[in-house]
């Protein structure tokens, strides 16, 4: 499993815990202790499932990973070369050199080591270096956003790289029309020539507003023909995948059962810069997509942040076909994200009494700085007495304080407990009967404790023989570091868009419409630290290794 | 080397700086199992991309025998690629064409453009270009600006290409395309797959439904001298009368096809994409090549008869035999 992923989330989790009845806390909380038992299982799950997908897509050509290892360089170590070791008694360690340095076009590079030399991080990790190929072109789309009513009349341009091509259907009313009695889906046309030059037509279904990718590849587009259409829908084709706004989940998990749910990726602006989004959508059926239905509803959002740990104002995202990364440029950079949520330091759970008589019930359990959350009490056992309540959260930054019933916040003392005079304020249905307002106003964990004392008889004797109980909830303020930020090549320019083409190859597109192949990089390096060889993935003239 | 293996603490050696060139260590991933499935080797350094194009065109563009097939492995294998060399398109004139029937023949050595072409006896060319040339090259843009003088027709040149390529490279072929079987629908009205279909040249399978082809003339004026309005009023009265308009591949009858019935025709493919490679292959048995390899004698008969090879001819054999030690004739 690639580092960066070891501490995130597992989307399975949540499917796992669907298994069980809605009113289990299982199935309501991510931080259950039930979820926290799932959560590695479904982790391991998820990668077993993500690597089949991988694998299957490999058995076929043409869904085949382009951007696997093509070849590699090595450099063997004369015998005589010793590695940094601890040494033990009874055993040796080995210690990664010092640098390791290389050579390419006359100008020295140093190279890092895999992360924990590890096989995957290395096949399949993050660039360190983005060049420029060869490739550019003035990006004129295949078709540029036309009405339907005025396709007769919108001009077509071939691809200027021959290959798959994205249709974007958009304001196309009801998914589905009805003729005579039936239910039919929009569908578009194409004829033209295919990539290997033969005269091809393709008809593409559109279940909903989205964009589709073409089956055959395109090296010129003759016409197009529509069916099923609203004339005031609009059309446009890509031959990169500049069109969508949002992206499907690109970890092979949207092939779901039943009412199971998949899950869309986009880009936000909020005040403090971009966030990442993940749409959840529950599926009737796998041509229908409609918004969610089921008990739980959940929708993910990631501040995201750059490698240094700054805000940034992405302009354009793109998941990585085929890998596990989400791109974010802001124009001058790209950001590389792992898409799923963080899981927080859940030590503080421990703290809460099992049981708890006065629980807390927050309305999200993931929410993004600047957001306002319902923080509401849930009185698990009736006719019981409540004589004082505490309510108090641990900011990210490791201050506690009260929160009043109006959601100010108080200083940490024994002056932040309410007295409750019986019949008073607290009633059955929970505190006033509606929920605490506050806002969220960092990044990070925070720890909710709801302390009370109550009484187990309905007696005055009872003052003098009070239960404390403490319930405890996390409330994650999602934000997400880049795992690499890499500077794009000055004579690029700003960047408005990062997309990929059908042959799984980042593009850029200036703001003068200039489209710029990527070549992604890796000055890394492998250690054989037994056969005493190192291999990179980038051809260096000359290596340079200090032990 | 290890100096204290025996301390409870660890110790750190230090063995100095190396430096070397790595060497190339080639990997083979799951595209090199895709090539062999497809017997279709990696070329060597070559990126997964050209590799994954040229393995995605190997049932495609079959590898074969014929003229074809050799063209589309031997580009194939030398990791070259294919592109439509011209477009061709007769001059247009009165929603029609200048030339009463263009036909177009390229040929492995010239490109013939006819004006007036009803079949291989009865034809007017309008313009003969020989592109052929071992040496220096006739190129795709010099056989462009030569069609650009015929009154006829015109050319442009294929997407991708600079007009600096061989014009040898073409594949042979003509402007018409022949459907030898298709299904004639059950009913009254209907279009074929094709349009701009060749007078002439359409036959149905059932005779009694098909039997007298009206003319232009008879069909689209009724008594009154009034044109008709195709789709909504027909001029076929009788049974096994027809009509075709061969412009847009559309037939009236007035009886009904059963459903089971074919037709044939031919149909005219303009601007006819003419597909171009950097391969030329020629065949030895090709008329038109051996007229450029050897010396041609016109015998009294008006058989041609070939003589000595030609200094092109000796040209090209000299260097067949410098590669390969084959031997010619007995």
């Amino acid at each position: 499993m690639l580092e960066s992923i070891k501490n995130r989330r597992a989307w399975i989790t949540q499917r796992l815990a669907n298994r069980f009845p809605p009113w289990s806390r299982i199935r309501k909380l991510a931080q259950s202790v039930g979820q926290q038992l799932l959560e590695p299982m479904g982790r391991d799950l998820e990668e077993v499932y993500w690597w089949a997908n991988y694998n299957l897509g490999n058995y076929l050509l043409n869904s085949s990973d382009l951007q696997q290892l093509e070849g590699l360089s090595r450099l063997s170590l004369p015998i005589t070369f010793e590695w940094r070791t601890y040494q033990y008694p009874d055993s040796v360690v080995y210690l990664a050199p010092t640098s390791i340095r290389g050579q390419l076009d006359g100008t020295w590079i140093t190279l890092n080591q895999a992360q924990a030399n590890s096989l995957e991080e290395f096949w399949y990790g993050i660039p360190t270096r983005i060049e420029l190929s060869e490739d550019s072109f003035s990006y004129y789309p295949v078709l540029s956003s036309t009405l339907v009513a005025d396709l007769s009349s919108g001009i077509l341009v071939s691809p200027a790289q021959p290959g798959k091509l994205w249709i974007t259907l958009s304001d196309n009313g009801n998914a589905t029309k009805s003729y005579m009695g039936t239910k039919v889906k929009a569908s578009v046309t194409l004829t033209g020539r295919d990539i290997h030059l033969r005269e091809a037509t393709e008809k593409v279904y559109f279940g909903f507003n989205g964009t589709v990718q073409t089956r055959l590849a395109w090296s010129e587009i003759y016409s197009i023909e529509t069916s099923y259409i609203d004339s005031t829908a609009s059309l446009r084709i890509d031959w990169l995948s500049v069109g969508q706004t949002e992206y499907l989940d690109f970890f092979g998990l949207n092939v779901c059962a039943d009412r199971e749910k998949f899950r869309f990726w986009y880009l936000d602006s909020r005040s403090f810069g971009s966030s990442l989004k993940q749409l959840v959508f529950s599926a009737d059926d796998l041509t229908l997509v409609e918004e969610g239905h089921d008990y739980k509803h959940a929708i993910y959002e990631t501040q995201l942040l750059d490698s240094a740990g700054s805000n940034i104002n992405g302009v354009s995202l793109s998941p990585w076909p085929r890998r596990k990364f989400v791109i974010v440029t802001d124009g001058s950079y790209l950001h590389f994200y792992v898409p799923s949520p963080r899981v927080e330091n859940m030590e503080n759970i421990s703290k809460a009494t099992t049981e708890a008589v006065i629980q807390l019930e927050l309305e999200k359990e993931y929410v993004t700085q600047g957001d306002t959350i319902l923080i509401d009490y849930n009185m698990k056992r009736p006719f019981f007495r409540v004589l004082r309540t505490r309510l108090s959260v641990q900011k990210p930054d490791g201050t506690r304080v009260c929160i009043t019933a109006n959601g100010s916040e108080i200083p940490f003392s024994s002056s932040g407990w309410v007295e409750h005079l019986e019949g008073s304020i607290f009633r059955k249905l929970g505190y006033q009967e509606n929920g605490i307002s506050y806002t969220i106003s960092d990044k990070g964990a925070y720890t909710f404790f709801l302390e009370s004392i109550i009484a187990d008889t309905l007696t005055t004797e009872s003052q003098s023989r009070p239960i404390f109980h403490t319930d405890v909830r996390i409330l994650s303020s999602s934000y997400d570091n880049a795992l690499a930020s890499l500077l794009l090549p000055v004579s690029v320019g700003t960047v408005n868009s990062i997309a990929f083409d059908s042959y799984q190859q980042p593009w850029v597109i200036n703001g003068n419409g200039v489209a710029y192949k990527l070549e992604f990089h890796y000055d890394l390096y492998l250690a054989d630290f037994q056969n005493k060889l190192l291999i990179f993935r980038e051809s260096y003239s000359n290596i340079e290794v200090d032990a | 080397m290890a100096t204290n293996t025996f301390s409870l603490y660890w110790v750190i050696e230090n063995a100095g700086k190396y430096t070397a060139s790595p060497t190339a260590y080639p990997t083979k991933n799951d595209l090199d199992a895709h090539g062999t499935f497809l017997d279709l080797k990696r070329l060597p350094a070559e990126k997964n991309i050209l590799y994954y194009k040229r393995l995605q065109s190997v049932l495609p563009l079959r590898g074969g025998s014929n003229h074809n097939g050799l063209v589309h492995a031997l580009t194939r294998e030398l990791g070259l690629q294919e592109f439509i060399g011209l477009k061709i398109s007769p001059v247009p004139s009165n929603g029609g064409w200048r030339a009463p029937a263009p036909f177009v023949r390229i040929t492995s050595t010239n490109i013939i453009l006819y004006s007036n072409y009803i079949d291989d006896d009865h034809y007017e060319i309008d313009k003969t270009i020989d592109f052929f040339s071992h040496g220096s090259g006739y190129l795709l843009e010099d056989v462009i600006a030569e069609i650009g003088t015929s009154s006829y027709f015109i050319a442009e040149l294929g997407n991708g290409l600079t007009g600096q390529e061989k014009a040898n490279g073409l594949f042979p072929g003509t402007s018409s395309q022949i459907i030898y079987k298709e299904w004639v629908p059950a009913n009254t009205f209907f279009a074929l797959e094709h349009t701009d279909l060749i007078p002439g040249t359409l036959y149905f399978s059932e005779i009694s439904v098909f039997s007298k082809e009206l003319s232009p003339e008879v069909a689209t004026k009724n008594e009154n001298g009034f044109t008709f309005c195709w789709g909504i009023s027909t001029p076929v009265t009788q049974d096994g009368d027809y009509f075709v308009n061969y412009k847009r591949g559309i037939v009236t009858s007035k009886k009904s096809s059963s459903g089971a019935g074919t037709c044939r025709y031919l149909y005219r493919i303009f601007p006819w994409h003419v597909r171009w490679s950097p391969i030329a292959v020629y065949s030895l048995r090709d008329t038109n090549y051996q007229s450029k390899v050897f010396e041609t004698e016109v015998m009294l008969d008006n058989s041609v008869q070939h003589g000595l090879v030609s200094i092109e001819g000796s040209e090209i054999y000299s260097q067949i035999f410098d590669r390969s030690p084959c031997l010619w004739g007995e």
